[in-house]
């Protein structure tokens, strides 16, 4: 990290993802050697070499960890989401908690479903006062959302550290595709999530730091999103009838990528999401004044 | 024994050179119970009454024989006595039996072992009469009346019992009297009577003890050892040459003991489920660490690694100076084919779920762990009944072909990812009795509700007899208030029912 801002301050006019465009032809390849020993010295894959358009995905590779969405991809760095980093998922308030485990189980679920060949769980490690405020994981609840309960390991602490300490060994050990860190993520400090993330690019698997307000200090994480339930499309058979669930994301932070705010409907069956406006005529707008609900109807 | 330990005890009640004795209350005033060297020396023996010693020295200190904290001690002892043999019983009041076929030559034979015992309890301060023959019972007598020749030899009990009295073969003071009166003051000369006339001679119990007693001090009949704790199936020792504080040390201890036990196993073919870790501290006490593989392991970084994180909260003492690694449990392992690739793990651990297993012991071993879980379905319609969470290591039982829980793909999810600990009572304003709510509050937050699916109504199992009473049908809704949250919420009861309350609502569980 310090690193590379140093440099990006020497060559002045070299910028994250402007940079191949705008450096001067001569300092190119210096400039790319430079980045490959930054980026191994941060153990990742270079980030700010973007030689493939988001898009532009080789048939024979492994499909990206993505949303599948014009919409948000491109807001990503190289369009996808990042397998090896922590990445942090928020409620907007305290209320908004199960909104946010819900968008890491869509994410993790989409991670489970892009690799097919491999049977490792996801593990859920769960910080026991969330357990006393927003209750024990529902296994059927789940399953109705796409993460079966063979896929699912979960274990609870009442301590911070114990957790962390955990999502370290279960991405040491190789036996998990993903850990979802559910716990007060104010305790996450640099220095903790910083262990995680090298840990986790090690291991090539994500750290989904799921929260229920959002952290006060600095974190580690490669992207922070902010989450908050939205107001659902009723199925068409039933128009009082709450449908999928629905969630205003907000992307604050991105390395490498661009900040930006949706609003997706999670479809469990076929593990994708879609804007909540391409879906209805309504927009989430809309639906937050009862009161012109029938109107649009 | 009992002197030695007061003695160890922190303030000392008399002078070093006065005589001690330690008394217990007896049907006819206070008795001596033991005494030390400088009280024998006076004429006092135990069993004497304190008024008649205290006639004949006036100057004896005593104290109260404490005889439950004796035990206690004992068995500290013993179990540290492990050390050099894991079979280990009480002798009580004052006794110890180990049982060391087979270990002598670990020890550079039986002579050098009685010496390096005698050692190790003169440093704790405690005065140790070993005793060593084919069975207990001469074992003891030798101990006990015997300390200049200790050792018997090879099938030699007979003859190494012949001189000793009587007494030694720990019949009762009753029997020892009666057999003294009649002139057979030495266990040789029982061998010389018939078994027939000796127990014609004595009444049929005591004849019967008597032989009994003879025949398993002179191996004839069996008499096995009750260990203190089961021995293990395989273990391995570490003896240090200067005690460890260091948790460091200590962890470097158990590495090097984890492949030596790993060693045993893999030629058995074995691998251990449970382990047990004890380390001696140098003044006569144990640490015992157990834990538990959720699959049969001989990955000697893997055991070693289970004991990691309990050494932080052990309390090393002086030092430790001895540990050994034992497994308690084992199971059978077949031998897989370890990676040709050197420095590569197996592709097929992630696949056979061992990665997972040891992942999952390393949680469960740690001190505040609560282990790894997953979630199961039950065949249930009760949603908090429908689901329970089993440590994984287990053979996963067939999944039962689920009734009402199973969902279906393509819905919107009728249950929730989150249901709280119990429900909890909320506060519901419905159009009409029965219909669904509008507005509730829920932790004196309230919510206007603006969606609403239901009700799905949930029976009791009436079959569960257990649980029948008290139970009432329960009329669950889906609910999305104004800002787009989702809650599970339930009316329990019925309107109109007899003889039963006003339904109550409660909520239940949290949509994504």
């Amino acid at each position: 990290m310090t690193l590379v801002s140093k440099i990006t301050a020497v060559n002045g006019q070299v910028r994250p993802f402007c940079g191949p465009q705008h450096a001067p032809a001569a300092s190119r390849p210096l400039l790319d050697k430079l980045r490959k020993a930054i980026s191994r010295i941060e153990h990742r894959e270079p980030q700010f070499a973007v030689t493939e358009a988001p898009s532009g995905i080789a048939p024979g590779q492994p499909s990206p960890w993505n949303f599948g969405l014009a919409g948000i991809d491109p807001h990503l760095p190289r369009g996808r989401l990042e397998t090896g980093a922590v990445h942090e998922i928020a409620g907007a308030n305290y209320g908004e908690s199960p909104a946010a485990m819900g968008f890491a189980l869509a994410l993790a679920t989409r991670l489970l479903a892009i690799r097919p060949g491999d049977p490792r769980p996801v593990l859920w490690c769960r910080h026991t006062p969330q357990t006393h405020d927003f209750g024990e994981l529902y296994s059927t609840g789940l399953d109705a959302l796409g993460l079966t309960c063979d896929r699912l390991l979960t274990t609870t602490f009442g301590k911070s550290r114990t957790l962390l300490w955990t999502a370290e060994e279960a991405l040491k050990s190789g036996a998990v595709a993903a850990v979802i860190a559910d716990m007060d993520i104010t305790v996450c400090d640099l220095t903790a999530t910083r262990r995680l993330a090298l840990t986790a690019a090690d291991a090539g698997a994500p750290v989904l730091l799921v929260s229920g307000k959002p952290p006060g200090q600095a974190t580690s994480a490669r992207t922070r999103w902010r989450v908050s339930a939205a107001p659902s499309i009723p199925p068409p058979f039933d128009e009082a009838a709450p449908g999928e669930p629905a969630w205003t994301v907000e992307l604050t932070r991105c390395r490498g990528g661009k900040s930006g705010k949706w609003s997706m409907v999670w479809h469990h069956a076929t593990h994708s999401f879609s804007l909540a406006s391409t879906v209805s005529h309504r927009t989430v707008e809309h639906r937050s004044h009862p009161g012109r609900r029938s109107a649009a109807l | 024994m009992s002197i030695d330990l007061t003695r160890a005890g922190a303030a000392l009640p008399y002078e070093p050179d006065q005589p001690f004795a330690l008394v217990e209350t007896g049907p006819k005033g206070l008795r001596l119970v033991a005494v030390d060297e400088v009280a024998r020396a006076c004429g006092l023996v135990t069993g004497e009454r304190l008024t008649d010693a205290r006639a004949k020295v006036p100057h004896l200190a005593s104290a109260v024989h404490d005889a439950q904290a004796d035990l206690s001690a004992l068995l500290k002892l013993a179990r540290w006595a492990e050390r050099w043999s894991p079979w280990v019983a009480l002798d009580p009041p004052d006794g110890l039996m180990l049982d060391i076929t087979g270990i002598a030559h670990l020890f550079r034979g039986e002579k050098a072992m009685l010496a390096g015992i005698k050692t190790c309890f003169e440093g704790l301060g405690l005065t140790v009469i070993p005793g060593l023959a084919g069975t207990q019972k001469a074992a003891r007598a030798l101990a006990r009346f015997s300390p200049e020749a200790p050792i018997a030899r090879q099938n030699g009990e007979r003859e190494a019992l012949k001189p000793l009295p009587v007494d030694a073969l720990g019949l009762d003071s009753e029997t020892c009297h009666t057999l003294h009166r009649l002139g057979l003051k030495t266990i040789g000369q029982l061998y010389d009577i018939p078994r027939a006339s000796l127990a014609r001679r004595f009444r049929k119990t005591d004849a019967g003890e008597i032989v009994a007693q003879l025949d398993q001090a002179l191996g004839l009949a069996e008499h096995p050892l009750d260990p203190l704790t089961s021995p293990p199936v395989f273990a391995v020792r570490h003896v240090l040459p200067e005690p460890l504080i260091s948790n460091e040390g200590i962890e470097t201890i158990i590495s090097s003991l984890a492949e030596a036990l790993c060693m045993r196993l893999h030629d058995a073919g074995q691998g251990a489920r449970h382990v047990t870790c004890k380390l001696y501290r140098s003044d006569g006490s144990r640490i015992t660490i157990p834990a538990g593989l959720a699959c049969p392991s001989r990955d000697p970084r893997h055991i070693a690694g289970l004991f990691r994180y309990r050494l932080d909260s052990i309390d090393a003492g002086f030092g430790i100076d001895a540990a050994t690694l034992e497994a308690n449990e084992a199971a059978p392992l077949d031998l897989t084919q370890s990676s040709l690739a050197p420095g590569n793990a197996p592709p097929n651990r992630l696949r056979d779920g061992s990665a997972l297993a040891e992942l999952a012991d390393r949680i469960a071993n740690r001190p505040d762990g609560a282990g790894l879980k997953r979630l199961a379905p039950v065949e249930s319609h009760i949603p908090e009944r429908a689901q329970v969470s089993r440590p994984i290591g287990f053979a996963e039982p067939d999944q039962p072909d689920l009734i009402g829980n199973r969902p279906t793909t393509g819905d919107t999810p009728t249950r929730p990812i989150t249901l709280l600990e119990r429900p909890e009572s909320v506060r519901v304003i419905a159009t009409v009795p029965d219909g669904p709510p509008v507005r509730f509050t829920w932790r004196r937050l309230a919510h206007r509700i603006v969606r609403a699916q239901g009700p799905e109504r949930i029976a009791p199992e009436w079959w569960r007899s257990a649980t029948k009473l008290n139970q009432r049908p329960r009329d669950y809704y889906i609910v999305e208030d104004e800002a787009g949250r989702r809650y599970w919420l339930y009316r329990e009861g019925l309107y109109g029912d007899p003889g039963t309350p006003e339904p109550q609502w409660f909520i239940h569980g949290l949509f994504a």
